[in-house]
């Protein structure tokens, strides 16, 4: 509990740390919603659609786009002019969407060489430690996608043998799940950052490090029930996102796009918790 | 309106299709009338029938001979011709070969003469429809007495009947006539496609099974016996209906409210899984309000009770059918995050069925020949009472985060797949299932959402209730609807059920160009269908309003100097067989505050996505 003290203390004494974190996220979405935006201009020369959309009715909107169907119905007949430059638009906010997760991984790598060496107390600047870890971060971010790939469906199998039933059968699941995962989550986080605390680019060794942290007989108990911890908060944070996606859409914009940002501070800071929980745990071990 | 109306007569310049019959005297109730007797053998998930069916000759000759429904037998292999047209499946379920279902008829006998009647391969035949000749003629007028004995296999649950474990659904599970309508016998065999037509008459039943089952049926529950076998025998009865179909299982739990429904009694009996207990409100609020909808609209609910049963979900085959007094449903989707009750699939599936105890358990149409006369008239009904309770545009998904109306639902089939298939085609000439669903359902609800928004919803359902009070009891076809709503409308229909119901005509308008005070509305397709036109002015003074008949293929609007922002074709949406309504309106500065409020909504998600996203990996 003591190590999750201190991580909690070192979090909040960095905190400006997770606007680091944040940035890449909001500028991304800023990208997408131009886009967005653009192609909405583009849809509403033909009527009121963004509205209607923004409102929910978005389903209802799609169908009324189904403009191949006149065409198979009356051949050589041709959609709005504006549809079409609407579509790309609206697709490519889309696109920036998805491929925004592959930028944001990036970015992750890049800012956790920076953010590890100041949890440390090192006192190279920021920027310079961001550059100096960044291509083993890289490294290992690549190395650890197996990594997932394997543990993704173990956890969901082990989280599905709970013998629960009914919806709230179904959230203790999906909370088994999310705690499992974020077991994984840490292990190779403390791989992450003894990289930088014992001043090793071996990605391999950080690797074997952070699956072995869980079974090192000092660290094991300490470990588990931390990253249990910072689990549970993630799938509590999981849930308050989902409970959002469910809710934000009836307030007003103003407060909607409030919501929308405070719950994306609440998710950087879980990120910088995460690490700094790791850094405290290399050194106790 | 009054010129959308008079265009809409502008239309009916083409000849007319041959005129209806009109219907003669008063209706027979009592034409095919059955007294059964079955008794449930739930290991062999069999039923053992026997019982007396009588029938009237209202036609104007002499009759030979009767004909025979052996529904069941659809499902005696993989090969039947029923199996071969649903390709094995049906909706979502899969034929199981291992457990098929027949029927067998062991004896028949005309009781005027004592002779026992020769039905085709002793009565152990694979034909869904078989033809019986009379040893002695029928006369007009006269009635037939028949006592019949048959066994019945169930299948398992497929194609609104069967069995799954000991849970049982008896649907077009006994030998029923073919119906005698016009002066001549439907001998079409069932089809895939196809549902069902028959006479009117009424149902005795009486039905035998394990003490540990609950059962329901339609009709009024009279005495209930306890066998010295370990049975119970209960008894049903109905009248004026034109089928009869019961349910057991020992695990329904049965509840029963009584509702008023215009000013009438009518007890709603839900047989329910246990755990679908918990949503027993949301199927009684909405039997409730179709009830009370349809009554109002189109004449009081004519029978005591109503039975609502949700098979559970392994049985779900035998969910979401009708018969009179009757109708089965489906289960509530349970979601997380309060979500459940934002999602109207149990109200959706319940309302529908219930518009079918007007269309066509009232007025009986021939569902197989003529399907759109009850589907498309119970997609509409669904539209209409879903509207009273939810907004329109979010009858069947009402969430913070998204909604979506049934007319859009059938938007989509329309526009995905039957814009140009004629509507009233018999079932079993629909290419597939879904083009069959797309047609009827879809296109046959948008065909009645449009006439009453081009007439009005006061005038249109007044037009549909003359129309139910006449046929009530009777056979219509698609010509004695028209014929009816033209004598209520005071308009002839002509062109538009020649396009859009007979036909494969379609329709689309769109505003062609804006140079300063001068615009353009083009028509693309066969139907001139009349349409309003508004004018948005760039001094922000009053829109101008139009009515185009739409007679001609382009339309030229001049404002007379007055600077157009922009122009909407059929602002009010009642073409709702229009093919693209994305190109009705063209603004040349559309507002900028909502599509920010979208991007700003659309920011936000995708912030967060990303950062549940980096928090997971």
């Amino acid at each position: 509990m003591r190590t999750l003290f201190r991580a909690a203390d070192g979090a909040l004494r960095n905190v400006v740390l997770a606007l680091a974190l944040y940035v890449p996220g909001l500028a991304l979405s800023l990208l997408s919603a131009l886009a967005a935006w653009l192609g909405f201009a583009m849809l509403d020369r033909n009527g009121n659609w963004s509205e209607q959309i923004a409102s929910g009715g978005y389903v209802a909107a799609g169908v009324e786009f189904l403009s191949l169907a006149k065409e198979r119905a009356l051949p050589g007949t041709a959609p709005a002019p504006s549809l079409v430059p609407a579509a790309v638009l609206l697709s490519l906010a889309v696109a920036i969407g998805v491929l925004g997760i592959l930028v944001e991984a990036y970015a992750y790598a890049y800012l956790a060489g920076g953010i590890l060496s100041r949890l440390c107390g090192a006192e190279a600047p920021f920027r310079a430690s961001c550059r100096r870890w960044l291509g083993p971060m890289l490294r290992y971010s690549l190395l650890i996608v197996p990594v997932f790939i394997v543990a993704i469906p173990l956890c969901l199998f082990a989280a599905f043998l709970l013998p629960a039933a009914g919806i709230n059968g179904l959230l203790a699941k999906i909370a088994a799940f999310g705690l499992l995962l974020g077991l994984v989550n840490g292990m190779l986080e403390y791989g992450r950052a003894s990289m930088v605390i014992e001043e090793n680019r071996s990605t391999r060794r950080a690797l074997r490090q952070g699956l072995g942290s869980i079974v090192r007989s000092r660290t094991v108990l300490p470990a588990v029930l931390a990253w249990l911890l910072l689990g549970l908060l993630g799938y509590v944070f999981s849930v308050d996102v989902t409970s959002a996606f469910v809710a934000v859409p009836a307030l007003s914009i103003v407060p909607a796009l409030a919501v929308h940002q405070l719950a994306a501070l609440a998710g950087a800071f879980i990120k910088l918790l995460r690490l700094s929980l790791a850094t405290e745990l290399v050194r106790a071990s | 309106m009054t010129i959308l109306v008079l265009a809409l007569a502008m239309l009916a310049r083409l000849p007319s299709p041959a005129r209806a019959q009109t219907p003669p005297g008063e209706p027979r109730t009592d034409i095919a009338s059955y007294a059964l007797e079955a008794t449930l053998d739930a290991a062999a998930k069999q039923i053992r029938g026997s019982g007396r069916i009588t029938f009237i000759n209202t036609g104007p000759d002499s009759l030979s001979e009767i004909w025979i429904r052996l529904y069941l037998n659809a499902f005696r292999s993989a090969d039947t011709s029923w199996m071969r047209e649903a390709a094995g499946g049906f909706r979502e379920s899969v034929f199981d070969s291992r457990f098929p279902g027949w029927i067998r008829v062991e004896g028949l006998v005309d009781a005027r003469t004592g002779d026992a009647l020769t039905l085709p391969s002793g009565g152990d035949t694979g034909e869904t429809i078989v033809q019986v000749p009379l040893a002695m003629p029928l006369p007009a007028g006269q009635k037939l007495e028949l006592t019949v004995r048959w066994t019945s296999q169930l299948p398992k649950v497929f194609a609104r009947t069967g069995f799954a474990g000991n849970f049982i659904f008896a649907g077009q599970w006994y030998p029923k006539l073919a119906a005698y309508d016009r002066g001549r016998w439907d001998t079409e065999p069932w089809h895939a496609n196809s549902e069902f037509f028959a006479d009117y008459g009424s149902y005795d039943l009486t039905l035998t099974v394990p003490a540990a089952y609950v059962t329901g049926a339609n009709g009024v529950r009279g005495s209930e016996t306890e066998n010295a076998d370990g049975t119970t025998t209960t008894a049903y009865h109905s009248e004026r209906v034109t089928d009869v179909a019961w349910t057991a299982w020992p695990s329904f739990q049965r509840l029963v409210r009584t509702v008023i429904a215009v000013d009438k009694s009518v007890d709603i009996e839900l047989l329910l899984p246990p755990g679908e207990v918990e949503s027993a409100d949301r199927h009684f609020t909405a039997a409730r309000i179709a009830l009370d909808s349809f009554s109002h609209w189109y004449g009081v609910y004519p029978w005591a009770k109503l039975t609502v049963v949700a098979p559970p979900p392994e049985a779900a085959g035998a969910g979401g059918m009708e018969y009179p007094g009757l109708v089965t449903t489906g289960t509530s989707l349970r979601l997380p995050f309060g979500l459940t009750e934002g999602i109207r699939d149990v109200e959706v599936t319940t309302v529908h069925e219930i518009a079918h105890q007007w269309f066509p358990m009232q007025v009986q149409s021939n569902e197989s020949a003529e399907a759109w006369l009850d589907e498309g008239f119970a997609d509409y009904l669904t539209i209409r009472a879903l509207g009273r309770t939810k907004s329109p545009d979010a009858s069947i998904v009402d969430l913070p985060f998204g909604r979506l109306g049934y007319a859009s639902v059938q938007r989509a089939l329309f526009l995905g797949i039957s814009a140009r298939a004629p509507v009233a085609l018999p079932s079993w000439q629909y290419p597939s299932f879904y083009a069959y669903g797309a047609t009827v359902y879809g296109k046959g609800s948008l065909a009645l959402l449009t006439l009453e928004r081009q007439y009005g919803d006061e005038r249109f359902t007044a037009a549909l209730r003359a129309y139910a009070d006449r046929w009530r009891w009777r056979h219509p076809a698609t010509a004695d609807l028209q014929t009816s709503l033209e004598s209520s409308l005071g308009q002839s229909l002509d062109s538009f059920f020649r396009g859009f119901i007979r036909g494969d005509w379609v329709v689309n308008y769109r505003v062609g160009s804006i140079e300063g005070t001068k615009a353009v509305i083009e028509r693309e397709g066969e139907a001139p269908i009349p349409v309003d036109i508004r004018i948005d002015l760039a001094d922000g003074g009053d829109p101008i309003e139009r009515h185009w008949d739409g007679q001609d293929r382009r339309l030229d609007l001049d404002t007379g100097g007055r600077t157009i922002a922009a122009v909407s074709v059929d602002p009010e949406n009642k073409l709702l067989l229009e093919l693209d309504r994305s190109d009705n309106v063209l603004q040349l500065n559309p507002s900028p505050g909502p599509m920010i409020a979208a991007a700003g909504r659309w920011q936000g998600m995708l912030h967060m996505i990303l950062q549940l996203v980096g928090l997971a990996g």
